[in-house]
Protein backbone atom coordinates (compact mmCIF):
# COMPACT_ATOMS: atom_id res chain seq x y z
CA UNK A 1 0.00 0.00 0.00
CA UNK A 2 1.23 3.57 -0.90
CA UNK A 3 0.92 6.67 0.19
CA UNK A 4 -1.49 8.12 -1.65
CA UNK A 5 -3.73 4.88 -1.45
CA UNK A 6 -3.09 5.94 2.63
CA UNK A 7 -4.39 9.43 1.97
CA UNK A 8 -7.69 8.02 0.09
CA UNK A 9 -8.05 5.32 3.03
CA UNK A 10 -7.68 7.70 5.97
CA UNK A 11 -10.88 8.61 7.12
CA UNK A 12 -12.45 5.05 6.87
CA UNK A 13 -9.57 4.31 8.85
CA UNK A 14 -10.07 6.60 11.45
CA UNK A 15 -13.74 5.69 12.05
CA UNK A 16 -12.78 1.77 11.90
CA UNK A 17 -14.98 1.54 8.71
CA UNK A 18 -11.95 -0.92 6.42
CA UNK A 19 -12.11 -4.40 6.65
CA UNK A 20 -9.46 -5.93 8.72
CA UNK A 21 -7.11 -6.86 5.82
CA UNK A 22 -7.27 -3.28 4.63
CA UNK A 23 -7.07 -1.94 8.10
CA UNK A 24 -3.63 -4.08 9.19
CA UNK A 25 -2.06 -2.75 5.91
CA UNK A 26 -2.73 0.94 6.60
CA UNK A 27 -1.68 0.02 10.06
CA UNK A 28 1.53 -1.30 8.79
CA UNK A 29 2.61 1.32 6.56
CA UNK A 30 1.78 3.90 9.58
CA UNK A 31 4.11 2.73 11.57
CA UNK A 32 6.91 3.02 9.19
CA UNK A 33 6.07 6.14 7.50
CA UNK A 34 6.15 9.80 8.57
CA UNK A 35 4.46 11.10 5.40
CA UNK A 36 0.69 10.99 6.87
CA UNK A 37 0.98 13.63 10.43
CA UNK A 38 -2.57 14.35 9.55
CA UNK A 39 -3.73 11.20 10.82
CA UNK A 40 -3.20 11.46 14.40
CA UNK A 41 -5.62 14.57 14.19
CA UNK A 42 -8.12 12.22 12.29
CA UNK A 43 -7.72 9.50 14.79
CA UNK A 44 -8.27 11.80 17.74
CA UNK A 45 -11.54 13.46 16.16
CA UNK A 46 -12.68 9.76 15.14
CA UNK A 47 -12.11 9.00 19.10
CA UNK A 48 -13.62 11.77 20.30
CA UNK A 49 -17.27 10.85 18.16
CA UNK A 50 -17.39 8.15 21.20
CA UNK A 51 -18.46 10.92 23.57
CA UNK A 52 -21.75 12.19 21.60
CA UNK A 53 -22.98 8.61 22.68
CA UNK A 54 -25.91 9.06 26.06
CA UNK A 55 -23.96 7.63 28.94
CA UNK A 56 -25.43 4.53 29.98
CA UNK A 57 -24.83 2.89 33.63
CA UNK A 58 -23.08 -0.18 33.13
CA UNK A 59 -25.07 -3.06 35.33
CA UNK A 60 -23.81 -3.34 39.11
CA UNK A 61 -22.18 -7.07 38.40
CA UNK A 62 -19.91 -5.74 35.79
CA UNK A 63 -17.64 -3.81 38.18
CA UNK A 64 -18.05 -6.76 40.90
CA UNK A 65 -16.75 -9.29 37.99
CA UNK A 66 -14.11 -6.82 36.65
CA UNK A 67 -12.76 -6.21 39.68
CA UNK A 68 -12.94 -9.88 41.20
CA UNK A 69 -10.61 -10.29 38.02
CA UNK A 70 -8.32 -7.69 38.57
CA UNK A 71 -7.77 -8.62 42.22
CA UNK A 72 -7.22 -12.60 41.18
CA UNK A 73 -4.82 -11.51 38.45
CA UNK A 74 -2.77 -8.95 40.82
CA UNK A 75 0.44 -10.57 41.89
CA UNK A 76 0.71 -11.92 45.23
CA UNK A 77 2.49 -10.65 47.87
CA UNK A 78 4.99 -12.77 48.93
CA UNK A 79 6.73 -13.17 52.31
CA UNK A 80 10.25 -13.47 52.41
CA UNK A 81 12.33 -15.83 54.87
CA UNK A 82 13.36 -13.91 58.25
CA UNK A 83 16.72 -13.85 57.67
CA UNK A 84 16.20 -12.18 54.33
CA UNK A 85 13.82 -9.47 55.49
CA UNK A 86 16.44 -8.65 58.53
CA UNK A 87 19.08 -8.19 56.01
CA UNK A 88 17.02 -6.52 53.16
CA UNK A 89 15.42 -4.13 56.00
CA UNK A 90 18.55 -2.91 57.40
CA UNK A 91 20.15 -2.67 54.15
CA UNK A 92 17.34 -0.31 53.10
CA UNK A 93 17.12 1.79 56.32
CA UNK A 94 20.75 2.18 56.07
CA UNK A 95 20.38 3.82 52.53
CA UNK A 96 18.53 6.33 54.08
CA UNK A 97 20.15 6.85 57.24
CA UNK A 98 22.92 8.08 54.89
CA UNK A 99 22.61 12.35 54.19
CA UNK A 100 25.88 11.97 52.13
CA UNK A 101 24.51 9.88 49.48
CA UNK A 102 20.89 11.15 49.74
CA UNK A 103 22.25 15.19 49.17
CA UNK A 104 24.59 13.61 46.66
CA UNK A 105 21.36 12.13 44.66
CA UNK A 106 19.34 14.58 44.97
CA UNK A 107 21.52 17.30 43.03
CA UNK A 108 21.31 15.14 40.20
CA UNK A 109 17.58 14.64 39.97
CA UNK A 110 15.26 16.19 36.94
CA UNK A 111 11.78 17.79 37.48
CA UNK A 112 9.85 14.77 35.99
CA UNK A 113 6.94 15.01 34.19
CA UNK A 114 5.04 11.28 34.48
CA UNK A 115 2.63 10.27 32.27
CA UNK A 116 1.60 7.75 34.49
CA UNK A 117 1.54 10.20 37.75
CA UNK A 118 -0.84 12.74 35.65
CA UNK A 119 -3.19 9.84 35.34
CA UNK A 120 -3.56 8.62 38.70
CA UNK A 121 -3.88 11.93 40.16
CA UNK A 122 -6.26 12.64 37.21
CA UNK A 123 -8.30 9.37 39.07
CA UNK A 124 -8.29 10.73 42.28
CA UNK A 125 -10.10 14.11 42.02
CA UNK A 126 -8.16 15.40 44.84
CA UNK A 127 -9.48 13.39 47.13
CA UNK A 128 -7.16 10.60 47.41
CA UNK A 129 -4.32 10.58 49.88
CA UNK A 130 -1.05 10.73 47.89
CA UNK A 131 2.46 10.60 47.85
CA UNK A 132 5.36 11.53 45.89
CA UNK A 133 8.30 10.25 46.23
CA UNK A 134 11.81 10.65 44.42
CA UNK A 135 14.11 7.39 44.21
CA UNK A 136 17.45 7.20 45.74
CA UNK A 137 19.86 5.42 43.57
CA UNK A 138 21.59 4.58 40.64
CA UNK A 139 18.84 6.41 38.51
CA UNK A 140 16.73 9.12 38.76
CA UNK A 141 12.43 9.14 39.42
CA UNK A 142 10.25 9.13 41.76
CA UNK A 143 7.34 6.92 42.87
CA UNK A 144 3.58 8.12 43.27
CA UNK A 145 1.82 6.22 46.37
CA UNK A 146 -1.97 6.43 46.30
CA UNK A 147 -2.87 5.13 49.67
CA UNK A 148 -6.65 4.93 49.34
CA UNK A 149 -6.51 3.67 45.90
CA UNK A 150 -3.55 0.71 47.41
CA UNK A 151 -1.52 1.56 44.43
CA UNK A 152 1.86 2.94 43.55
CA UNK A 153 3.66 4.22 40.12
CA UNK A 154 7.10 4.48 39.69
CA UNK A 155 8.67 6.18 37.03
CA UNK A 156 12.36 6.34 36.31
CA UNK A 157 15.57 7.42 34.28
CA UNK A 158 18.90 6.61 33.51
CA UNK A 159 18.82 3.07 34.76
CA UNK A 160 21.53 0.88 33.47
CA UNK A 161 20.73 -1.85 30.91
CA UNK A 162 21.16 -5.63 31.98
CA UNK A 163 22.44 -8.25 30.75
CA UNK A 164 19.93 -10.53 29.01
CA UNK A 165 17.46 -12.73 31.12
CA UNK A 166 18.42 -10.42 34.16
CA UNK A 167 15.24 -8.09 35.52
CA UNK A 168 14.42 -4.93 37.50
CA UNK A 169 12.43 -6.71 40.89
CA UNK A 170 10.02 -4.09 42.69
CA UNK A 171 9.66 -5.52 46.17
CA UNK A 172 7.45 -3.59 49.07
CA UNK A 173 7.89 -3.11 52.57
CA UNK A 174 5.26 -2.92 54.78
CA UNK A 175 5.12 -1.04 58.82
CA UNK A 176 3.30 -4.77 60.20
CA UNK A 177 6.31 -6.60 60.23
CA UNK A 178 9.49 -5.42 57.86
CA UNK A 179 8.30 -7.53 55.23
CA UNK A 180 9.52 -7.31 51.69
CA UNK A 181 6.98 -8.54 49.11
CA UNK A 182 6.99 -8.64 45.56
CA UNK A 183 5.42 -5.72 43.83
CA UNK A 184 6.19 -7.17 40.31
CA UNK A 185 8.82 -6.42 37.64
CA UNK A 186 10.14 -2.90 36.41
CA UNK A 187 9.37 -2.59 32.53
CA UNK A 188 12.30 -1.32 30.96
CA UNK A 189 12.78 0.66 27.49
CA UNK A 190 15.75 0.82 25.88
CA UNK A 191 16.52 4.34 26.68
CA UNK A 192 16.20 3.13 30.49
CA UNK A 193 12.99 4.08 31.13
CA UNK A 194 11.27 2.15 33.82
CA UNK A 195 7.75 2.06 34.60
CA UNK A 196 5.30 0.01 36.78
CA UNK A 197 2.01 0.49 38.39
CA UNK A 198 1.70 -2.10 41.23
CA UNK A 199 -0.84 -3.10 43.66
CA UNK A 200 0.13 -1.97 47.15
CA UNK A 201 -1.14 -3.15 50.75
CA UNK A 202 -1.99 -1.37 53.89
CA UNK A 203 1.07 0.30 55.39
CA UNK A 204 3.68 0.36 52.91
CA UNK A 205 7.08 2.77 53.78
CA UNK A 206 9.36 1.85 51.72
CA UNK A 207 9.84 0.51 47.76
CA UNK A 208 12.86 -0.99 46.76
CA UNK A 209 14.24 -1.91 43.44
CA UNK A 210 16.88 -4.84 43.12
CA UNK A 211 18.28 -6.55 40.18
CA UNK A 212 17.61 -10.55 39.93
CA UNK A 213 18.29 -13.21 37.61
CA UNK A 214 15.15 -13.62 36.60
CA UNK A 215 11.38 -12.45 37.17
CA UNK A 216 9.72 -14.32 40.52
CA UNK A 217 12.44 -14.08 43.12
CA UNK A 218 11.42 -14.84 46.59
CA UNK A 219 13.52 -12.91 47.68
CA UNK A 220 15.43 -9.48 47.17
CA UNK A 221 18.85 -9.58 46.01
CA UNK A 222 20.86 -7.38 47.68
CA UNK A 223 21.91 -3.80 46.92
CA UNK A 224 19.03 -2.49 46.10
CA UNK A 225 19.48 -0.27 42.94
CA UNK A 226 16.81 1.91 44.14
CA UNK A 227 14.80 3.03 47.39
CA UNK A 228 11.75 5.03 48.00
CA UNK A 229 10.70 5.63 51.41
CA UNK A 230 7.23 6.81 52.49
CA UNK A 231 6.01 8.62 55.41
CA UNK B 1 -8.05 0.21 38.49
CA UNK B 2 -11.54 0.88 40.35
CA UNK B 3 -11.53 5.03 40.25
CA UNK B 4 -10.49 4.01 36.58
CA UNK B 5 -13.69 1.90 35.87
CA UNK B 6 -15.60 4.99 37.74
CA UNK B 7 -14.82 7.44 35.59
CA UNK B 8 -15.28 5.90 32.20
CA UNK B 9 -17.55 2.53 32.52
CA UNK B 10 -20.67 4.61 31.56
CA UNK B 11 -19.37 5.74 28.85
CA UNK B 12 -17.46 2.83 27.55
CA UNK B 13 -20.58 1.06 28.27
CA UNK B 14 -23.42 3.58 26.20
CA UNK B 15 -20.90 3.37 23.55
CA UNK B 16 -20.58 -0.16 23.46
CA UNK B 17 -24.77 -0.52 24.09
CA UNK B 18 -25.23 2.09 21.37
CA UNK B 19 -23.18 -0.10 18.73
CA UNK B 20 -24.54 -3.17 19.77
CA UNK B 21 -27.94 -2.67 21.14
CA UNK B 22 -27.10 -5.66 23.49
CA UNK B 23 -26.95 -5.31 27.13
CA UNK B 24 -24.97 -8.69 27.50
CA UNK B 25 -23.00 -8.14 24.47
CA UNK B 26 -22.00 -4.78 25.57
CA UNK B 27 -20.81 -5.65 28.73
CA UNK B 28 -18.38 -8.50 27.78
CA UNK B 29 -16.84 -5.54 25.41
CA UNK B 30 -16.61 -3.72 28.55
CA UNK B 31 -14.87 -6.17 30.33
CA UNK B 32 -12.67 -7.48 28.17
CA UNK B 33 -11.51 -3.87 27.29
CA UNK B 34 -11.32 -2.66 31.16
CA UNK B 35 -8.88 -5.96 31.10
CA UNK B 36 -7.13 -5.21 28.31
CA UNK B 37 -6.07 -1.52 29.59
CA UNK B 38 -5.38 -3.12 33.02
CA UNK B 39 -3.33 -5.51 31.85
CA UNK B 40 -1.63 -2.85 29.30
CA UNK B 41 -0.91 -0.68 31.71
CA UNK B 42 2.81 -0.69 31.74
CA UNK B 43 2.73 -0.06 27.81
CA UNK B 44 0.39 2.67 27.16
CA UNK B 45 0.30 6.55 27.75
CA UNK B 46 -2.10 7.33 30.63
CA UNK B 47 -2.32 10.51 30.61
CA UNK B 48 -6.01 11.20 31.15
CA UNK B 49 -6.88 12.29 27.27
CA UNK B 50 -4.88 9.74 25.80
CA UNK B 51 -5.95 7.12 28.15
CA UNK B 52 -9.44 8.14 27.36
CA UNK B 53 -9.16 7.98 23.66
CA UNK B 54 -7.31 4.64 23.71
CA UNK B 55 -9.76 3.21 26.06
CA UNK B 56 -13.04 4.43 24.33
CA UNK B 57 -11.14 3.19 20.83
CA UNK B 58 -10.99 0.01 22.56
CA UNK B 59 -14.77 -0.15 22.84
CA UNK B 60 -15.27 1.18 19.73
CA UNK B 61 -12.60 -1.43 17.81
CA UNK B 62 -14.14 -4.67 20.34
CA UNK B 63 -17.77 -3.72 19.65
CA UNK B 64 -16.67 -3.28 15.40
CA UNK B 65 -15.38 -7.24 15.48
CA UNK B 66 -18.35 -8.23 17.66
CA UNK B 67 -20.56 -6.54 14.99
CA UNK B 68 -18.62 -8.46 12.35
CA UNK B 69 -18.39 -11.44 14.15
CA UNK B 70 -22.15 -11.65 15.17
CA UNK B 71 -23.03 -10.89 10.75
CA UNK B 72 -20.46 -13.63 9.85
CA UNK B 73 -20.93 -16.36 12.16
CA UNK B 74 -24.12 -18.73 11.30
CA UNK B 75 -24.07 -20.58 14.13
CA UNK B 76 -25.24 -17.48 16.51
CA UNK B 77 -24.18 -19.69 20.25
CA UNK B 78 -20.53 -19.17 19.08
CA UNK B 79 -18.71 -16.61 20.92
CA UNK B 80 -17.10 -13.49 19.26
CA UNK B 81 -13.92 -13.66 17.42
CA UNK B 82 -12.34 -10.84 19.65
CA UNK B 83 -8.94 -9.80 17.71
CA UNK B 84 -5.90 -8.62 19.76
CA UNK B 85 -6.38 -4.92 19.23
CA UNK B 86 -2.79 -3.68 20.63
CA UNK B 87 -1.53 -4.15 17.23
CA UNK B 88 -3.12 -1.22 15.70
CA UNK B 89 -5.22 0.88 18.12
CA UNK B 90 -3.61 3.99 18.51
CA UNK B 91 -1.99 4.68 22.00
CA UNK B 92 -0.96 8.69 21.87
CA UNK B 93 -4.18 10.22 19.94
CA UNK B 94 -5.10 12.68 22.78
CA UNK B 95 -9.41 13.28 22.47
CA UNK B 96 -11.53 16.22 23.07
CA UNK B 97 -12.89 15.61 26.24
CA UNK B 98 -16.00 18.39 25.38
CA UNK B 99 -18.73 15.74 24.67
CA UNK B 100 -21.33 18.81 24.42
CA UNK B 101 -19.01 20.43 21.56
CA UNK B 102 -18.89 17.09 19.92
CA UNK B 103 -22.54 16.75 19.49
CA UNK B 104 -22.59 19.86 18.05
CA UNK B 105 -20.09 19.08 15.66
CA UNK B 106 -21.67 16.26 14.69
CA UNK B 107 -24.78 17.72 14.33
CA UNK B 108 -23.81 20.96 12.19
CA UNK B 109 -22.29 18.30 9.88
CA UNK B 110 -24.13 17.78 5.83
CA UNK B 111 -26.87 14.82 6.17
CA UNK B 112 -24.90 13.09 3.65
CA UNK B 113 -22.04 13.25 5.67
CA UNK B 114 -23.40 12.51 9.17
CA UNK B 115 -24.83 9.65 7.95
CA UNK B 116 -21.62 8.43 6.86
CA UNK B 117 -20.19 8.78 9.70
CA UNK B 118 -22.97 7.09 11.89
CA UNK B 119 -22.93 4.17 9.50
CA UNK B 120 -19.28 3.69 10.10
CA UNK B 121 -18.56 5.00 13.71
CA UNK B 122 -21.58 3.91 15.35
CA UNK B 123 -22.73 1.07 13.19
CA UNK B 124 -19.75 -0.97 12.30
CA UNK B 125 -20.45 -0.61 8.84
CA UNK B 126 -17.34 -0.72 6.52
CA UNK B 127 -16.82 1.88 3.63
CA UNK B 128 -17.82 -1.11 1.13
CA UNK B 129 -21.03 -1.92 3.15
CA UNK B 130 -22.05 1.92 2.81
CA UNK B 131 -21.59 2.48 -0.30
CA UNK B 132 -23.68 -0.64 -1.37
CA UNK B 133 -26.33 0.77 1.17
CA UNK B 134 -26.54 4.17 -0.29
CA UNK B 135 -25.34 3.10 -3.82
CA UNK B 136 -22.64 5.21 -3.99
CA UNK B 137 -19.34 4.88 -5.55
CA UNK B 138 -16.78 3.86 -2.71
CA UNK B 139 -14.89 6.85 -3.45
CA UNK B 140 -17.65 9.38 -2.78
CA UNK B 141 -18.47 7.32 0.52
CA UNK B 142 -14.24 7.29 1.58
CA UNK B 143 -14.72 11.32 0.47
CA UNK B 144 -17.26 12.01 2.73
CA UNK B 145 -15.79 10.49 5.53
CA UNK B 146 -12.63 12.46 5.29
CA UNK B 147 -15.02 15.64 4.68
CA UNK B 148 -16.91 14.66 7.76
CA UNK B 149 -13.75 14.16 10.02
CA UNK B 150 -12.07 17.53 8.70
CA UNK B 151 -15.01 19.23 9.75
CA UNK B 152 -15.39 18.03 12.94
CA UNK B 153 -11.88 18.36 14.06
CA UNK B 154 -11.96 22.15 12.65
CA UNK B 155 -15.20 22.93 14.47
CA UNK B 156 -14.11 21.01 17.55
CA UNK B 157 -11.12 22.92 17.29
CA UNK B 158 -12.64 26.40 16.77
CA UNK B 159 -14.84 25.73 19.93
CA UNK B 160 -11.68 24.87 22.21
CA UNK B 161 -10.47 28.53 21.42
Amino acid sequence: MNCDEIEELAGAYALGALPDDERAAVSAHLETCDKHPEMAGLLATAASLALAVDEVEPPAALKSRLMGIVEAEAPPQRTVPARARRGFGETVRGWFASPRLGYGLASAMAVLVVGLLAWNVSLQGGGSDQQVVNVSGNAAGRVIYLSDEKLAVMDVHNLSPLPEGKVYEVWGFYDSANIASPLGLLQVTTAGTGTGTMAIGDGLNQIAVTIEDAPGAVSPTLPPVLTAKFS
Amino acid sequence: MEALYDRLSRQAFGLAYRMLGDSHAAEDVVQETFLSVWRASDRIDTTRGKLSSYLLTVVHRRAIDALRSRKATVDTDSAPDIKDERADVPRTVEMVMDAEAVRTALTGLPEEQRAVVDMAYYKGMTHVEIAEKLSLPLGTVKSRMRLALDKIRIALAGQAT
